[in-house]
């Protein structure tokens, strides 16, 4: 609670409405889990923790929020833009929403400066990406983030060369240099070698970054202890649906225990008791 | 049981007609033979080795055009289930046909010269080079290729900076094996008739002209290594 810089208010615009929003993940697609009336409202500038099981929903919603889910139905308006059902969404959404996945998907053989160089590729065109071509702003932009990752000692190093750590500052530098408007965040592998202090590293780096640039951030996240420190509000998901939804500031002591015993991730598909739906 | 004399059928209308009932020459008259190439037989073949380099190179190109518009049928995020298994059925069907078959039925169809050759030749590379290339498609990691349509890359920029840095190595080598094996097939569719230095070669092996043999295969050969010579520089350049 007390490293939270500047609480949210109620009274921030609205970044995104979600309202009755179902969706059943393809059998082997990609992403599983599904989403069953989903009802959220995300303001601008909040910081809203995704806790919940696998398979709960956490990872369809972000997709779903990042305009790339098909096929659902319901309502879904992020960013003043009403997203389509049946396809991607437009490049200019996608540009706008931010995406930071589990791993940080780089190109291993590409140095830090061209991975992060990547998250520009909404802003140019087909050409001159191809041939490699950049404005003086994509410059400037990608300098900015990889200083603000503290990654200008390793700009010219190869991705595939660095640690993890490394890796996920890189992954985060090249959606900021989307220059993004809602910044969207998969918590770290369980499989990796420190889980807790990886998650709780990359939520107080996202953290950070997103007030400074006064943006609204949605995280899935494996320790609730870790998520009612950093965010505004605990979203917990479950079997689709949002099971428990508060601001962080309102939980009372007795909600704080039933969050932290349900534990992180299988536990929490244990059950919500104690948690009033609040949604 | 057809009436047809299969022994003599085969005589005449096999890859070579020879004489089923001459004895061999035996290995070290053929050595003897080979070893004495006639270079002036160079002069004549040029022509016909240059239709046999372009035959390859055309046939490897137009393999190369097939796969890739078979791929958006091949692969799920371009076309359905069903569609995938048909032409995946399709691929497997027609890389079980006998290359040389479909030369001779080409140049059934066309007559003969190159064109039934590049056509039969074509054809046969398709099944193998797609094939392979959808494998490395599918074995390819698309994280990045999602990561950056989140960043609101399009198709063709999701290709290029997520997809080619894992296929890229893959598809050159496929390519490359393709051209390799069309020039191979474009020298010995002059044994159906279909165009290029084959025929005069299997002539004069016909004809016992061993020197003659001798000197257009090693002319063959050199248009090989330089190929891979060529192929080396490239790689050595990238």
């Amino acid at each position: 609670m007390q490293d939270r810089a500047e609480p949210f208010r109620d009274a921030a615009p609205v970044a995104a409405v979600l309202r009755g929003v179902s969706w059943a993940g393809e059998a082997g697609g990609a992403l599983s889990g599904r989403l069953s009336d989903v009802r959220l409202i995300l303001h601008d500038g909040e910081h809203v923790a995704l806790l919940g099981a696998r398979g709960s929903g956490r990872h369809a919603l972000l997709h779903l929020l990042n305009g790339q889910l098909r096929g659902w139905n319901g309502t879904a308006i992020v960013l003043a833009q009403p997203l389509p059902k049946t396809g991607q969404a437009p490049r200019r959404h996608r540009r706008r929403v931010a995406y930071l996945p589990a791993q940080p998907a780089l190109d291993p053989q590409r140095s830090v400066w061209e991975n992060v160089m990547l998250g520009r590729l909404g802003h140019q065109s087909v050409l001159a990406s191809v041939l490699g071509r950049s404005s003086a702003r994509d410059r400037a932009r990608v300098a900015q983030c990889i200083g603000a990752l503290q990654l200008k000692p390793l700009a010219n190093r190869r991705a595939g060369s660095l640690d993890a750590d490394a890796q996920r500052r890189i992954a985060l530098a090249r959606a900021l240099a989307q220059e993004p408007r809602l910044l969207l965040a998969e918590a770290p592998p369980r499989g990796s070698a420190d889980p807790r202090r990886a998650e709780a590293d990359q939520i107080a780096l996202l953290c950070q970054l997103a007030r400074q640039r006064r943006i609204p951030l949605v995280f899935t996240c494996h320790h609730a202890d870790l998520a009612m420190r950093r965010a505004d509000r605990v979203v917990l998901m479950r079997a689709g649906g949002i099971a428990f939804s508060s601001p962080v500031e309102t939980l009372s002591v007795q909600q704080r225990g039933s969050l932290v015993r349900l534990g992180a991730g299988e536990g929490m598909a244990a059950g919500a008791s104690g948690l009033r739906l609040v949604v | 049981m057809l009436g047809l004399d299969l022994s003599r059928a085969a005589a005449q209308t096999g890859p070579i007609s020879f004489d089923p009932t001459a004895p061999g020459i035996g290995l070290i008259p053929l050595a003897a033979g080979l070893l004495r190439p006639d270079f002036s037989v160079w002069i004549d073949a040029l022509p016909l080795l240059l239709q046999t380099v372009a035959v390859a190179i055309a046939a490897a190109l137009l393999s190369g055009l097939a796969a890739s518009l078979l791929l958006f049928c091949l692969n799920r995020p371009f076309g359905s289930r069903g569609l995938a298994l048909i032409t995946r059925a399709m691929l497997v069907a027609l890389g079980a046909v006998p290359w040389l078959a479909v030369a001779a039925l080409m140049v059934l169809a066309l007559g003969p010269g190159y064109r039934a050759g590049l056509i039969a030749i074509a054809v046969s590379g398709v099944p193998a080079l797609t094939l392979r290339v959808s494998a490395a498609l599918n074995a390819a990691d698309h994280a990045m290729a999602h990561a950056l349509a989140s960043a609101g890359a399009l198709g063709l920029q999701r290709l290029r900076f997520a997809l080619w840095p894992q296929i890229g190595a893959d598809l050159g080598q496929a390519v490359w094996e393709c051209l390799n094996r069309a020039l191979s097939r474009a020298v010995l569719a002059g044994l159906v008739g279909a165009g290029g230095l084959g025929a005069p070669l299997f002539d004069a092996i016909r004809a016992g002209e061993l020197e003659s043999a001798s000197a257009l295969l090693l002319l063959i050969v050199l248009v090989a290594l330089t190929l891979n010579l060529a192929a080396m520089l490239i790689r050595g350049r990238r």
